[in-house]
């Protein structure tokens, strides 16, 4: 039997729990906190072993292997950076430096993603449609134009609280998303209608919803509106964060447990 | 220089001879289109996938009396064998299977990939393949 809607059911009983401890919270802020970073930890660390896992999937000389294996190791680099986040986030609040080490493992994390992405799009380029591309190219430029204008842009002119370089990460961040949602289109662009597209359209998502997740948080920590459950924009930038390792997980998932059924063809 | 003397042909040896010929081609053809669908998705879906079309191409062609037709086990003793049948009726079940082949691999790799695929081993065909599948179409435009 096909069980394609486990994932995407776990992921919405994840959502409306998610959703009730943030609304309710139980035990008070710091339980929140706590409960959040935990979640985080645990989704990043199955993200990177799943991506691991579906590299298996490939034989040793493909490099859709190579792919997978450097899209989780830049999850393992942003598992690592979440449990050092954790902790300062959970005992040490008042001491957190920005930028802090973690900052350091999220963006040395992208290094690969972005060039395992790369490696599997580049043998799939030949056969993607230009006009399709020209369209995503563009919508991804309107986006990016968009976060600098409403962003970036008030952060430099106001940097409000934290060190330069501390605002700095925080708008890289949303910008180093966006690079890996295009390049990700790029590939569910010439996969979307097929089996093997699937794994894709979850890997898009999750970089979309860490987009969006980064993109408030540097516009909430510019502003000094960023508190975790104290306000709407705190509440989706954390269900969205978490929500960014589900789907990247999910995506994982499905390369790994992708079949074929008789009743495909 | 001496000519070597062949035997006389009839006519039925020569028709079973452009039989068999157009037998292999076919069966050449077939391979192709199926081993570079094959290939398509051990690439981009891994090893998992792969199997699973082979495996269901095969229940398939099994289905449908391929071992009753053709005497062999399954499609992958092509490589090794050519089926000695009719060559019309073989040409018509490598299209039903050709289109089983392309149905099941447009589900996994989807229709851009799929015509990619189907791009490049048409441009790979050397050019006896290349008119043999202008006119039968096992991988078509």
């Amino acid at each position: 039997m096909k069980r394609d809607w486990l994932a995407p059911l776990g992921a919405v009983a994840l959502l409306v729990l998610y959703t009730a401890v943030y609304v309710w919270q139980p035990g008070g802020q710091h339980r929140l906190v706590t409960i959040s970073h935990v979640l985080y930890v645990a989704f990043a660390l199955l993200a990177a072993a799943l991506a691991m896992r579906a590299a298996f999937t490939f034989d040793r000389r493909r490099p859709q292997r190579r792919a997978w294996v450097l899209i989780g190791t830049g999850l393992v680099s942003w598992a690592a950076a979440e449990i050092l986040w954790a902790y300062c986030q959970i005992f040490r609040p008042a001491e957190v430096p920005s930028p802090s080490p973690a900052d350091i493992l999220w963006l040395v994390g992208y290094i690969p993603i972005v060039v395992g992405m790369v490696v599997y799009y580049r043998p799939l380029s030949m056969a993607a449609n230009r006009r399709r591309r020209l369209i995503a190219l563009t919508l991804y430029a309107v986006l990016l134009v968009t976060t600098l204008v409403l962003v970036v842009q008030p952060l430099i002119a106001s940097p409000g609280s934290g060190t330069t370089l501390g605002s700095f990460a925080n708008m890289l961040y949303p910008m180093a998303d966006l690079c890996l949602a295009l390049i990700s289109t790029l590939s569910l662009l010439v996969l979307c209608g097929g089996l093997i597209g699937q794994p894709w359209r979850s890997v898009v998502i999750s970089m979309l919803l860490f987009a969006l997740a980064d993109l408030l948080y540097a516009y909430g920590v510019g502003n000094q509106t960023y508190m975790v459950g104290r306000n709407l924009l705190s509440g989706i930038v954390n269900t969205a964060y978490l929500f960014g390792y589900v789907a990247a997980a999910i995506g994982g998932y499905r390369q790994v447990t992708l079949r074929v059924l008789p009743s495909d063809a | 220089m001496s000519q070597e003397t062949l035997p006389p042909r009839s006519g039925s040896d020569d028709s079973s001879i452009a039989n068999q010929a157009l037998c292999a081609e076919i069966s050449l053809l077939f391979l192709v289109l199926v081993e570079g669908l094959s290939e398509a998705i051990l690439k981009v879906g891994g090893k998992r996938l792969a199997y699973q079309f082979d495996r269901q191409l095969n229940d398939f062609a099994s289905k449908h009396a391929w071992n009753a037709l053709t005497g062999l086990a399954d499609l992958s003793e092509l490589r090794e064998k050519v089926p000695d049948v009719d060559a019309g009726i073989l040409t018509s079940v490598y299209l039903s299977f050709s289109q089983y082949a392309r149905a099941l691999a447009k589900r996994i790799l989807g229709t851009q990939l799929l015509r990619s695929t189907e791009h490049s081993l048409r441009n790979s065909l050397p050019p006896r393949l290349a008119a043999l599948n202008a006119r039968h179409r096992i991988i078509p435009e």
